[in-house]
């Protein structure tokens, strides 16, 4: 009760905190995805580069979140924009290997029937391969999105916004109140955005492929 | 319609798939591709709408080089309908039938009027199955949504594969049915592969059999049926298909080929001795260049011994013959029609080729029945019509299986042994009561034969 209590009366601290919380993971898997995605297409054209590339991304994501922030901030220096950049990395695999894996996966039949209908490469990627390939796609953009939810938090450490920074400064100040104002509505944030894309996965899925036969 | 000249593939692996066919397709034409898996099949088609290029030769689509024509505008041009089905599994059945239209800027609305009019034609109705995904659909269903999609823009040239391939057997028969209707109502031309004979011979207004990327042998079913060049073909076949249409086999293919002949200027005692080797009551006459002008029966030479110095002087024309090609149902028509007991076989010259009398049509039937019932338990192959077709066929490839089936072969050409067949007997004729001069056992055959 106490917990809730003082949790109401710094109410506008943590909407805030949320708020900027948000920003960064959007901002973050915006980017991710758009870059994830495209690339993740360009990678099943090309065969080559796409083992060394993704095998790469996985690199980047074995790299402690400090140690990754901390080679941010020469280059960013600090705040938001070195844990945007570092979480953006982050983001980036499941998008990437998802997307790749995603557009892979459609049966070498359907392309076939697509190419001997005549359709140009674009029409068998915009047509057949994406919306096939869409709830793929979408969940690396969720899982990505969750985890970089949970990530977020780190970013105080390099001076960024965010729930985070209700948490480091309730370990700074020895203040465990603040510190679970800030990071139970973390894990609630990052239960709801899971809950969240779920349903934005399943209506994208097409119905064709959700339906089975009776 | 479509043609192809000298046309290879070799894959990059090193797989010779096809290698140099040549094959026309006339326009409305049915012609069914057929051979073991990997004969390059698949590849055929797959080169005509170039999904693969060839390694050499060319194909010309309406007269042109493909290779002149853009891939994406000649694919929506033919319609194509892959081995295994592959609908759009994210499209509903209206959308899947509707893809080319699409592609080639069709309005909505009559893309969708089309689709619906397709459905109708198979048989499902549109309100119910419009909106249904290929999941939901039966094997069926999709193969026929399958065959829609190829036919929706209306191309004059189809390719199908296997599009009946994975169904249950009466499944099958039935959209073989509807599809055959279905293509003679439309008039394309069809281009369709298959390993199934029976498809085969059912569809196809001719069949090309391949064999290790090679055309093997072509011709129409019936030809297919009729002269399999070798045993290769006839295996393929499958030999309780080649026994089992009495209306496939030709006369040629069961006559006897060198019945008992005499000229009109050999005496009549020359005739009788003729008859006497040979065992028949008959002789039929031909001039020297072989063709048929009479026969004589032995009845008549006797009677006319002292009077009669030719031959010529004693004969008869003959009124009813077959012609060389003509089916051995039609030729037995006619000797029921007639009351005949023989028929000549002629070529369209009247060069006399064979005779086919009635104990070897009585034999082939014996055999037919035999064979259906017993040759298949036994694992045996039919002994007739196959050795029928052996002996007579002229075909040097034809050898070959008469090595592979030394026995067969032999015991099939005693049993059509002239010596004991001809037994000329003219209905109409007064034989019947004085056949004295034959040997006994001639007549008793003759008595049996009545
Ligand atoms: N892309 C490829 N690369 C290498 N070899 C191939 C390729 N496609 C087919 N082949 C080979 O070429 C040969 C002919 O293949 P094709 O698919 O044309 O056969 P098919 O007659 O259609 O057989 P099926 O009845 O099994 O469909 C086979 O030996 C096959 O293994
Ligand atoms: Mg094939």
């Amino acid at each position: 009760m106490d917990l809730l209590a003082y949790m109401v009366s710094i109410g506008d601290r943590i909407v805030e905190a949320l708020i900027q919380h948000l920003w960064l993971a959007g901002v973050a898997v915006g980017l991710g995805t758009l870059v994830g995605v495209p690339l993740g297409i360009f990678l099943t054209r090309a065969e080559r580069v796409a083992q060394p590339i993704l095998g790469f991304a996985g690199v980047l994501r074995t790299i402690p979140s400090l140690a990754l922030l901390g080679f941010m901030m020469p280059v960013f220096g600090i705040g938001n924009p070195p844990a945007i950049a570092a979480l953006f990395l982050y983001s980036l695999l499941p998008i990437l290997r998802n997307t790749y894996t995603g557009i892979r996966g459609v049966d070498p039949v359907t392309l076939e029937a697509a190419k001997g209908m005549g359709m140009t490469d674009r029409q068998m990627l915009a047509l057949v391969q994406l919306p096939i390939a869409l709830p793929v796609i979408m969940s690396g953009i969720r899982t990505s999105t969750v985890t970089i939810v949970g990530w977020a938090t780190v970013a105080a450490f390099i001076g960024g916004g965010g729930l985070g920074q209700l948490i480091f400064t309730g370990l700074v100040m020895n203040n465990n109140r603040l510190l679970l104002a800030g990071a139970i509505p973390s894990a609630l944030l990052a239960i709801l955005v899971d809950y969240f894309l779920g349903y934005v996965e399943n209506r994208v899925t097409p119905k064709g492929l959700k339906v089975q036969r009776a | 319609m479509l043609r192809l000249r000298g046309v290879s593939k070799v894959y990059p692996d090193g797989t010779r798939a096809v290698s140099d066919v040549n094959l026309d397709v006339e326009e409305g034409e049915f012609v069914v591709l057929i051979g073991r898996s990997g004969c390059g099949k698949t590849t055929t088609l797959k080169l005509v709408n170039r999904l693969i290029e060839p390694t050499s030769g060319t194909i010309y689509v309406k007269g042109k080089d493909t290779r002149t024509v853009d891939p994406v505008v000649l694919r929506r041009s033919i319609g194509y309908v892959i081995q295994h089905v592959g609908l759009f599994p994210h499209m509903n059945v209206v959308d899947n039938i509707s893809v080319v239209p699409r592609l080639l800027g069709w309005p909505k609305e009559k893309r969708e009027k089309r689709a619906e009019e397709l459905l109708e034609m198979v048989g499902m109705e549109p309100a119910q199955f419009r909106h249904k995904y290929p999941r939901e659909l039966s094997g069926g269903q999709q193969q026929r949504v399958g065959v829609l999609r190829a036919l929706a823009s209306d191309p004059d040239l189809i390719l199908m594969d296997e599009p009946f391939g994975a169904l249950d057997p009466i499944t099958r028969e039935l959209l073989q049915d509807e599809f055959k209707r279905l293509q003679k109502n439309l008039g394309k031309t069809i281009l369709f592969v298959t390993h199934d004979i029976d498809e085969a011979l059912k569809l196809a207004d001719r069949i090309v059999l391949m064999k290790d990327g090679k055309v093997h042998q072509t011709g129409t079913p019936d030809e297919i049926l009729r002269q399999p060049a070798d045993v290769f073909v006839r295996t393929f076949i499958g030999p309780e298909r080649l026994v089992r249409k009495p209306d496939r086999v030709l006369v040629e293919e069961i006559m006897i080929r060198t019945p008992a002949v005499a000229m009109a200027d050999d005496g009549l005692r020359q005739g009788l001795e003729i008859m006497r080797q040979r065992r028949t009551d008959g002789l039929l006459i031909v001039d020297p260049e072989g063709k048929l002008e009479g026969y004589v029966t032995v009845s008549a030479v006797q009677k006319n011994l002292d009077v009669a110095s030719r031959l010529g002087e004693v004969s008869k024309p003959v009124p009813v013959f077959a012609i060389k090609g003509e089916s051995v149902r039609d030729a037995v028509t006619r000797m029921v029609d007639h009351r005949l007991s023989y028929l000549p076989v002629l070529d369209a010259q009247g060069v006399l080729q064979g005779l086919i009398t009635r104990s070897s049509l009585v034999d082939v039937l014996v055999e037919m029945f035999w064979s259906t019932n017993n040759g298949e338990q036994n694992g045996d192959q039919p002994l007739s019509l196959k050795g029928g077709i052996a002996r007579n066929d002229n075909d040097k490839d034809d050898e070959e299986e008469r090595k592979g089936d030394k026995s067969r072969s032999a015991g099939a050409e005693e049993k059509y042994s002239p010596s004991h067949r001809i037994i000329i007997l003219d209905h109409n004729d007064d034989t019947h009561s004085d056949v004295h001069d034959v040997d006994d056992d001639a007549r008793l055959r003759h008595a049996s034969g009545q």
